[in-house]
């Protein structure tokens, strides 16, 4: 058994903020399907494409290249209004 | 003589024993039009009066009393001298009262008073629901979960009458099935005794996961079967507790997982599910601090179905309006939304609730809510001392005592003389290492198993730190393991991180969990060391209880209470549903400037906000 003392080991919260890696919810125009969006993001290889309604769709991508590259890949196909992250929700029981 | 004396004193005691309607210290129960909450005028026959003539007012005396203020008698009381006055069209109340105060032959005037034998449920442990009914009762511990967990002990016991006027208003209405409730959560226990009746009609199991992506919203948590149960749970039927709502129509809909946790997909899904299946209300017991524009679209398209959106304030004691910290959904602004902050037993706001003068709407009750739960909730904590098995034997994985946050504590860690102390370790762990370090637990017999510890893990890339299980047992290292993480090139010391991992797939009598460090030949660093290590189990039953704190549990007293107001009048709009509850409240001191309204929402109150439907009695026989 080894015993230390004053060590500055501390436990860590999760971050408040935290988005799932990988995971886009892009709102598209009228017109625009899950097919063009995984042609749009086949560079990134996409893992998964979810319809969340309301012309919102979940995309799952296995190379990530930040929200700015799929945000600006995504206006300046003219197809994309909106990328934000998934985010993460978490119960908080006091 | 002593008879009739004793009948006028039973008469007299007899509007003692039937409990007055709303008696507080001031009355409740309104009839249409006049005011709410604490300050309302206590309802009475609107053409009568009783008097108590004088002893020495002869009988002509009285006879012309009556007769001189156009008015009729209708009955005596009692030999004491009350009589019961019907009187005469265009003679108001209030007139009624002044002349007769001034008639030298009258001793007493005052409305005649109508009293009504309040609702209580049957329900057996309603006794412990002071939000329903606060007679400053002691909340105990003898339905928590794990059980025997303690209570709040803040203000347990509160003070009588802080709660929600529900026994006035069951009187009124306790039947909400027409308004169907989606309680977004980790789903609900659609079994459960108390609940399974009050379960929304649809899909094959009430609702839909949008965890699992299938129609079987099952709660592995407890969290959403809980706020089920505070919204519907089946009243008046001699077991567990009562709702807000005795018939429900509850729509479950699993947007968290076992841990609780979800995202902005799960959760916007779960609300999109609810408009488009009818559910009028919607309950979120959850949100963060993030600007989640596609949340803020969800509840826009539930606002344009005309949903009613009640949310939590959240639980970090901290101000949503303070422009640091905001809470979602609450900060946004949409018209349908309701949050609510807690009240304790003393309606007092609880330490852990959000507030927010301009964002947080109202307070309901939210420490010490008796509720049902999923299961029966279970915690193995090993503390690394026994049962481990190490390869090697030493030089590799060790168990031993560290200190973090000031406290000695329990840990496993690698290198065995790992350096928990220096900035540059001092020690690190070995070259060309496999360490294995393992233990087998019995898990056999339970529905969910969730792994937990924290971890400060400093290794460079190309070396390994794994968690491995094994459900048949043994080394989970060597063939038929199942990988639960793989940590290559990182660095947190001093920080120790938590780490979470589903292990139902190791339910078995010999499920083993394990802890690898695997280098090559290159450079080292620090190792690992690991503490709290738990298994937290569920095994689902329909007959659990759980009694906790949150604004989670606040916000599904004000969703059941929509329910009841919608259900009361079927043609109000969502806005008209919103006002009643926020604009009907009693004035609390500790709200004030922490809620937009200052209030909290009182059931009876908000009914009689609106003209009560046609065809309601309010007189006593």
């Amino acid at each position: 058994m080894t015993d230390k003392t004053d060590p500055p080991l501390q436990a860590r919260s999760p971050a408040s903020e935290q988005q799932v890696a990988g995971e886009y919810i892009v709102s598209v125009h009228p017109g625009t399907g899950p097919d063009s969006l995984r042609k749009l993001y086949d560079g990134y290889e996409v893992r998964d494409i979810t319809d969340l309604s309301g012309g919102q769709y979940l995309i799952k991508l296995q190379h990530d290249p930040g929200l700015a590259a799929i945000k600006q890949k995504g206006l300046d196909s003219g197809k994309v209004k909106s990328v934000q992250p998934n985010f993460s929700y978490r119960l908080n029981r006091p | 003589m002593k008879k009739k004396k004793f009948i006028g004193i039973l008469l007299l005691a007899l509007s003692i024993l039937i409990v007055m309607v709303g008696q507080r210290s001031s009355a409740t129960l309104v009839s249409s039009g006049l005011a709410t909450g604490k300050n309302a005028r206590q309802a009475h026959v609107s053409d009568e009066i009783l008097i108590k003539f004088k002893p020495t007012a002869s009988l002509q005396s009285q006879e012309l009393s009556v007769s001189s203020h156009a008015a009729k008698k209708i009955r005596t009381l009692d030999q004491s001298g009350w009589v019961n006055l019907k009187l005469s069209k265009g003679l108001s109340m209030e007139a009624a009262l002044v002349a007769y105060s001034n008639d030298p032959n009258v001793e007493s005037v005052q409305p005649n008073y109508i009293y009504r034998i309040t609702t209580a449920p049957n329900d057996s442990n309603y006794g412990q629901q002071w939000a329903l009914k606060n007679s400053g009762q002691t909340i105990n511990n003898s339905l928590t979960q794990p059980p025997s967990s303690p209570v709040d002990a803040t203000n347990n016991p509160g003070t009588p009458g802080n709660d929600m006027d529900l026994e006035l208003a069951w009187d009124q209405l306790t039947d909400c099935s027409a308004v169907t409730v989606a309680v977004i959560d980790t789903g609900v226990n659609y079994n459960h005794v108390d609940l399974a009746a009050n379960m929304w009609n649809g899909n094959p199991n009430h609702g839909h996961d949008f965890i699992d992506n299938d129609t079987d919203p099952m709660d592995l948590n407890g969290h959403g079967t809980h706020l089920a149960g505070v919204i519907g749970a089946v009243g008046n039927n001699s077991s567990g507790i009562a709702g807000i709502c005795w018939k429900a129509s509850i729509m479950a809909i699993r947007a968290l997982d076992a841990f609780g946790a979800g995202t902005t997909a799960t959760i916007v899904q779960g609300v999109n599910f609810a408009v488009a299946q009818g559910a009028k209300i919607i309950n979120l017991s959850v949100g963060g601090s993030g600007l989640d524009i596609a949340f803020s679209n969800a509840v826009t398209n539930a606002q344009s179905s005309g949903v009613v959106v009640v949310a939590a304030a959240g639980n970090a004691g901290s101000n949503n309006d303070s422009g640091s910290t905001p809470f979602y959904p609450c900060n946004f602004n949409q018209s349908n939304l309701v949050c609510v902050a807690a009240l304790d037993q003393k309606y007092q706001l609880a330490s852990f609730s959000n507030f927010g003068a301009t964002s947080v709407d109202v307070g309901a009750p939210g420490t010490n809510i008796l509720s049902e739960w999923a299961g029966t909730n279970a915690k193995i904590l090993d503390k690394f001392t026994f049962g481990w098995t190490f390869s090697p034997t030493s030089g590799g994985w060790a168990q031993g005592t560290l200190i973090s946050d000031g406290t000695p504590g329990n840990f496993m860690f690698n290198p065995d003389t790992y350096d928990a102390v220096n900035t540059t370790p001092s020690v690190m762990y070995n070259n060309n290492a496999d360490d294995r370090v393992y233990n087998t637990f019995n898990l056999a017999g339970v529905n969910v198993a969730l792994l937990q510890f924290f971890a400060a893990n400093d290794v460079k890339n190309g070396d390994h730190f794994r968690i491995n299980y094994k459900s048949s047992g043994g080394d989970p290292f060597s063939g038929g393991g199942t990988s639960l993480g793989d940590f290559t090139s990182v660095a947190t010391f001093p920080f120790l991180d938590l780490q979470e991992f589903n292990i139902t797939s190791c339910i078995s009598m010999t499920c083993s969990i394990g802890f690898q460090l695997q280098s090559d030949a290159s450079l080292t660093d620090r190792g690992v060391a690991i503490t709290d290590f738990e298994i937290l189990t569920l095994t689902l039953n329909t007959t659990s209880y759980n009694t906790i704190n949150g604004t989670s549990m606040a916000s599904p007293h004000v969703a059941g209470l929509a329910a009841m107001v919608w259900a009361y009048n079927p043609s109000y709009t969502y806005t008209q549903v919103v006002i009643a509850i926020k604009n009907s409240g009693e004035v609390t001191a500790t709200l004030a400037g922490k809620t937009t309204t200052g209030k909290a929402v009182n059931a009876m109150g908000s009914l009689a906000y609106i003209n009560p439907p046609t065809g309601l009695s309010a007189s006593v026989q």
